[in-house]
């Protein structure tokens, strides 16, 4: 059975224009605008400030203090509502605290921090790569980010957001909040120049059908009377020497029935989420993108995720046109056990 | 105190126009009515305008309205003494191709929680990692939901497509 099958028949299903105009009216009826949150319940400002300042001046020594005085520092209003926490783990020589918690209402945020106590495994500020989970007595809404890395002491400062589903309010149930990998060194390309010339294109000289395992934009569809989605691909070649993305080949650069195919390929992709994609833009910021990107892989060769980008001929030729591209790569990649059990205790009253 | 004002018809309208279909055809297929469906996303989008979350993007935003309704749906199966399985074409919803329906009506036949994995990866594009945030499982028990989950609807697809002469 194919079961790509479901997405086009599940997304078959559209909401009937009486629904939608009921569902809006009974909104619209029932909802009340939101309320205007005091400043210590949405402190965005402060913890832009903060970010800012564990980024640029947390000194090398514990996490703890210098999170404190500088919440203080930002403001007194947001740290009086924070609780020491100090509940820590440490695996692989990496340690994970939880450094302080504030509990209003319905709503809980958490400090950690993530050191590398010997530099040995990480390369920078650390991601949790999707990794993270939280475990609670309740439904929540929850967000993890990144608010801050002190290089001296290799601690990234990790903020968890989380909201009781039902609104209700926290009352000391105890959460667990676990991380499997992490990964450090996270680069950015964005905008990158790709020193293709298109306007010397050519046609390939082989193409091969291969089934796609995942893909989008508007020209990805599967033939209704196929039993997969299929795709005509450029035959890998060698890497391009000049592609300047670290861990992203450039395996070929061709046309195909006159449009662009682009074709790029991450070894060991199940370990560093390596990913991108490619654009045109002419002269004047006149920006093309692709009309679809399908990935897929080759036998014998498992462990490489291959992602071919297409783009349609644009109005006055490619040659009109240069290639860039935005990319995220991964440094450093290590898995682990790292999971810290804490109490949620309200903390609305200092 | 006096009361506060409402959500204009026009917010209210606009959360319905973005949100409403995404929202619809996952609480239709877990709820497997299109009466409770469309009660299932009022009552998220209430939430959504009401509550007003900061969100740090897009998919952000997604995935708190699809696990919110995700949340609203499987309260609904606690409440419900037992939940009876409505064909497809019972749900008063304008008539898929036939094969979608086949298949529709084969995911509708499975259990709750198979049903939700299956159309937050399938459909929604989900990973394993995502999907056990939105249900707020394990990654491990979400793979083993899609394991079974993809056995069970091929099985039950069988039977759909055999009792239709397909």
């Amino acid at each position: 059975m194919e079961f790509e099958r479901l997405k086009p028949a599940v997304e078959d299903i559209h909401m009937p224009e009486e629904a939608k105009r009921r569902v809006a009216a009974a909104l619209a009826a029932r909802a009340e605008a939101p309320r205007r949150q005091a400043a210590w319940r949405r402190p965005a400002l402060a913890l832009a400030v903060l970010a800012l300042l564990l980024a640029l001046a947390m000194p090398a020594f514990a996490a703890v203090e210098p999170i404190y005085r500088l919440m203080y520092l930002v403001s007194p209003a947001v740290a009086q509502f924070f609780r020491p926490a100090r509940e820590s783990c440490e695996d692989q020589g990496i340690c994970m605290e939880v450094v302080s918690v504030s509990v209003q209402g319905d709503t809980a945020r958490i400090y950690l921090t993530v050191r590398d106590t010997t530099g040995e495994f990480t390369d920078g500020p650390v991601d949790l790569n999707d990794s993270y989970a939280i475990r609670t007595p309740f439904d929540c809404a929850a967000a993890c980010s990144r608010v801050g890395y002190d290089e001296a002491s290799r601690t990234s400062t990790f903020l968890v957001t989380l909201s009781e589903m039902g609104g209700s309010a926290l009352s000391g149930d105890k959460i667990t909040f676990s991380v499997g990998q992490l990964v450090s060194g996270r680069h950015t390309y964005e905008g990158v120049s790709i020193p293709l010339d298109l306007a010397a294109l050519e046609e390939a000289e082989e193409t091969q059908t291969v089934r796609s395992i995942g893909g989008g934009g508007p020209g990805y569809r599967r033939d209704p009377d196929s039993t997969g989605v299929f795709f005509q691909v450029l035959v890998p070649g060698a890497a391009d020497p000049d592609f300047p993305v670290e861990g992203i080949d450039l395996t070929g650069a061709a046309l195909v029935e006159g449009r662009l195919h682009l074709q790029t390929a991450v070894r060991d992709h199940g370990d560093n989420d390596n990913h991108g994609y490619f654009y045109l833009m002419d002269e004047a910021g006149g920006r093309v993108d692709s009309c679809y990107s399908a990935s897929f892989r080759v036998r014998d060769d498992e462990g490489t995720d291959y992602t071919e980008e297409v783009f349609p001929e644009p109005a006055g030729g490619f040659a009109q046109y240069g290639l860039y591209g935005d990319f995220w790569v991964a440094g450093r990649h290590v898995e682990g056990d790292w999971q810290v059990t804490f109490p949620l205790e309200p903390t609305d009253r200092p | 105190m006096p009361p506060r004002p409402g959500v204009s018809p026009q917010a209210a309208q606009a959360a319905v126009e973005t949100h409403g279909d995404r929202l619809f055809r996952l609480c239709l297929v877990l709820l497997g009515s299109a009466a409770d469906a469309e009660d299932a996303v009022q009552e998220t989008l209430l939430k959504y305008l009401q509550k007003a979350p900061v969100f740090e993007s897009p998919e952000h935003e997604k995935a708190w309205l699809l696990r919110v309704a995700a949340n609203h749906c499987r309260d609904v199966h606690r409440r419900r003494a037992r939940h009876p399985q409505t064909p497809f074409e019972e749900l008063d919803l304008p008539a898929p191709a036939a094969e979608s329906r086949e298949l529709l009506d084969a995911l509708l036949a499975l259990p709750e929680k198979f049903r939700a994995v299956l159309v937050l990866h399938y459909v929604e594009g989900y990973r394993v990692e995502d999907v056990a945030k939105i249900v707020g499982r394990t990654p491990s028990a979400v793979k083993m939901r899609l394991q079974k989950g993809r056995r069970l609807l091929a099985q039950q697809y069988g039977k759909e497509a055999a009792g239709h002469g397909i």
